[in-house]
């Protein structure tokens, strides 16, 4: 009888072990608690880092004044017009801009239009007149200094072109129009020519407009990529640290090196998935804070697409299908990470192995950017079927409807076939490897493990 | 229990690294894997285990193919380590809880085995620094308020390390023992507790695998062998049955004056002589009786006259014809 019977690699008892060993490891490491923290940050910061670059320049104060180094000590205001805009609109203007504290915001005085003639006449060095009228051609708003004045144009300039969008904001909230409405009318309208049918057919589909969606999508795309990045390294150097502090024999008569292997991946995974969650939770916090406390208008700044919001707007579907590709991407960069880390028993082999997976992480990136923003079918569909570019295009696909739901389930289909190929060359391998030192990590020699040379 | 080993067979490429080794363990003892660096003993160490795919042959624990799941084994890898960075604790849990140990258990197994191998100290700093301080409250005091931080492997020297190897291989209770040169490293105190703690195993009735280049150590306590030489086994049996195989042929004689005569005459080889104390080599014990009759018949005096059975040491050399300098 032959009892040499072919051992389960596959087997993943002690997983569980390894699981909590990794975790509870890795959180007492300072590197990676350090790493957590910066994360969260990063994600937390997202919200109000892009309200700040791009809300200012949408807020209703057009040009803000700055009148610090001016001459201004008196300003007229001549008002011949029915638009109520008067000394109190001039000083409030003047209190949101920016001026010498020391000697203080320069004085406002209300004149008739009657008296401007005699007004100016009278006007000493530090004086100046902003005159608003009505003619056939629309409004006007001047302003006039004296012959020896000590006002310098520019500062002029810069006073009249914020008075100027002050009284238009004025002119039309008087008239009725909401304060969402002037933010439109400010903006203009979006000149975006010519669109292909398909972005047409998506934009009608979704009911999103084309920044929603390229916001989700390219949000998407960088979340797996940060993920991708972060973990890879993690896994590579996690898994060469029993073979570097010589364990592996001692640990090979308690657990298989599947379960070894997949330990640490689920515990990585584990750790990378509380970074995303409490950098969510931090940034909807933020937004929640800078719109209840600070009173800002957050309502388009959540994050910049990392808060998901493509796919919980999908309500449960959109959830699903977001935890689905999440673990999907993961499982599969994970797995490649496995294969090239179990060959890797120094500092520098870990090196090497990155530099591969990077530039696995890399062309799915770059490529699914490109992508994602084609206007050609094929190239999309064919980015959201085939790993790694389907990692990251498949559901933000699915979700601005650029392929159908059975295209997303064959693409998970794929990429499950695809890790589960993986699986397989990452347990011949990491059982090959764990026990022998190799000169460099390459191809070459997964393939020649994979032959039991 | 029992342990069978069927010709093991271990090949990378062309060339075989373990070829057809056999052996048994029909009882529990220590069995020897004895060999020159290279020879084998290591990979035949992990086949058995099932850390290494076999090409030939199988390794049996009570009739199943030996691994962690058909027997408890513990194992002193010749390669050791530790994680580095971990605390030693949390280590010596981990291995328990991957053997699938209950934590009051593994405690209760911890606090015998620190305790056993002198090495409580590095597993529980406070404890010691606590009990240090007894009768002295003000550095009680002192010392409690300031908890040690417990201890990574980078801080203990290797002996210490080892020892800790040690335990943890114990922390299962192993029906299997496998120790790969298990006194390397050690200093004679800690020699001996390791060697004290392994008599208690055989008196426990355990099976132990020894590998070791230190062969007063494995004469000690070894029933069997298996020598390995470029890969096959030279020699393989009981220890005693192999001795008496070689026959008495050591000879330690002692005497008074210059006796090169009467043993030249006899054609015995002179090994070495010092002060009229003669260590030869004769081709068994007619031969000694002969030269004893010799000496006696000329009235020389004898302080010292001893035949004996070859040494494991001088069988190893014999076997593998090399010199292997004890560690």
């Amino acid at each position: 009888m032959n009892n040499n019977q072919r051992e389960n690699i596959y087997s993943l008892k002690g997983l569980k072990s390894v699981f909590s060993f990794t975790l509870k490891q890795t959180f007492k490491n300072k590197g990676y608690v350090f790493s957590f923290v910066l994360f969260v940050l990063i994600m937390a910061a997202m919200g109000p880092i892009n309200y700040f670059s791009t809300e200012q320049g949408e807020s209703l104060v057009a040009d803000k004044l700055d009148i610090t180094d001016s001459n201004i000590e008196k300003i007229y205001i001549s008002n011949d017009t029915d638009v109520k805009y008067d000394k109190e609109d001039v000083d409030a203007t003047i209190l949101k801009g920016s001026f010498d504290k020391e000697k203080g915001a320069p004085e406002v005085v209300d004149i008739k239009s009657s008296d401007l003639k005699s007004s100016i006449d009278s006007l000493d060095k530090n004086s100046c007149i902003v005159s608003i009228e009505k003619s056939e051609k629309g409004f006007t708003l001047k302003g006039i200094i004296g012959k020896e004045s000590d006002i310098k144009p520019s500062d002029m300039d810069n006073l009249t072109s914020s008075l100027t969008s002050e009284f238009e904001n004025t002119r039309l909230k008087q008239a009725g129009i909401s304060e969402d409405d002037l933010k439109l009318i400010q903006k203009g309208i979006d000149k975006n020519g010519v669109i292909t049918e398909t972005s047409y057919n998506s934009r009608n589909k979704t009911g999103k407009t084309e920044k929603e969606t390229s916001t989700g999508t390219n949000g998407y795309i960088m979340v797996i990529f940060f993920v991708s990045i972060m973990s890879c390294s993690y896994i590579i150097s996690s898994l060469t640290e029993e073979k570097q502090s010589k364990l592996v024999e001692s640990l090979l008569v308690s657990v298989r090196p599947m379960a070894l292997v997949m330990g640490k991946i689920l515990a990585m995974l584990c750790y990378v998935g509380m970074i995303l969650g409490c950098g969510l939770l931090v940034s909807k916090l933020t937004v929640l804070f800078m719109k209840e406390v600070l009173n800002l208008n957050m309502d388009n700044y959540n994050g910049v697409g990392l808060d998901f919001k493509i796919f919980t707007e999908e309500g449960f579907i959109g959830v699903v299908i977001l935890i689905t590709s999440l673990l999907l991407a993961y499982i599969f960069f994970a797995m490649i990470c496995g294969v090239l880390g179990s060959m890797c028993s120094k500092t520098e082999d870990t090196q090497t192995a990155l530099g591969y997976v990077m530039i696995v992480v890399m062309i799915g990136y770059f490529a699914s950017f490109y992508l994602s923003n084609s206007d050609s079918v094929s190239l999309t569909h064919v980015g959201a079927l085939v790993p790694p570019l389907s990692c990251f295009l498949a559901p933000t696909m699915y979700l601005c409807k650029k392929i159908e739901l059975w295209e997303l389930l064959i693409s998970f289909a794929i990429q499950f076939t695809a890790i589960a190929l993986l699986i397989r060359v990452c347990a011949k391998t990491y059982k090959t490897f764990l026990l022998k030192n190799i000169d460099k990590v390459s191809l070459n020699e997964i393939v020649k493990a994979l032959k039991n040379k | 229990m029992s342990l069978t080993v069927n010709n093991l067979t271990k090949k990378y490429g062309d060339k075989t690294v373990v070829d057809n080794i056999s052996f048994s363990m029909e009882k529990p003892g220590v069995y020897a894997l004895l060999g020159t660096n290279g020879a084998g003993k290591t990979t035949s160490i992990r086949m058995i285990l099932g850390m290494l795919e076999k090409d030939g042959g199988e390794a049996l624990w009570n009739g199943a193919p030996l691994n962690f799941d058909t027997c408890n084994i513990g194992y002193l890898a010749e390669e050791r380590g530790l994680y580095p960075k971990y605390s030693l604790l949390s280590q010596i849990r981990y291995f328990g809880n991957l053997r699938g140990i209950d934590t009051k258990t593994v405690n209760e197994r911890i606090e015998y085995w620190v305790e056993r191998l002198k090495v409580e100290e590095y597993i529980f700093p406070d404890r010691v620094s606590a009990s240090d301080s007894e009768g002295n409250a003000d550095i009680k005091k002192k010392k409690l308020s300031k908890k040690k931080k417990p201890f990574n492997p980078e801080q203990l020297s290797k002996g210490n390390q080892q020892k800790i190897q040690f335990l943890i291989a114990m922390i299962s209770d192993p029906d299997l023992l496998v120790l790969d040169e298990p006194f390397s490293g050690l200093d004679p105190v800690n020699t001996d507790i390791l060697k004290e703690v392994v008599r208690e195993q055989i008196d426990a009735g355990k099976y132990i695998i020894m590998s070791s280049h230190q062969m007063s150590v494995v004469e000690e306590f070894c029933t069997d062998i298996t020598i390995l030489n470029h890969s096959k086994a030279v020699v393989t049996g009981n220890l005693n049955d192999i001795k008496k195989s070689y026959g008495r042929i050591n000879l330690i004689l002692k005497v008074e004056q210059d006796v090169s005569k009467y043993i030249e005459e006899l054609g015995i080889e002179i090994l070495s002589e010092k002060e009229y104390e003669y260590s030869l080599r004769v081709t068994g014990d007619e031969q000694a009786n002969k030269l004893l009759a010799n000496l006696i018949n000329a009235n020389i005096n004898i302080v010292k006259f001893d035949l004996s059975e070859l040494s494991l040491h001088e069988i190893f050399v014999r076997e593998v014809g090399e010199e292997v300098h004890e560690q």
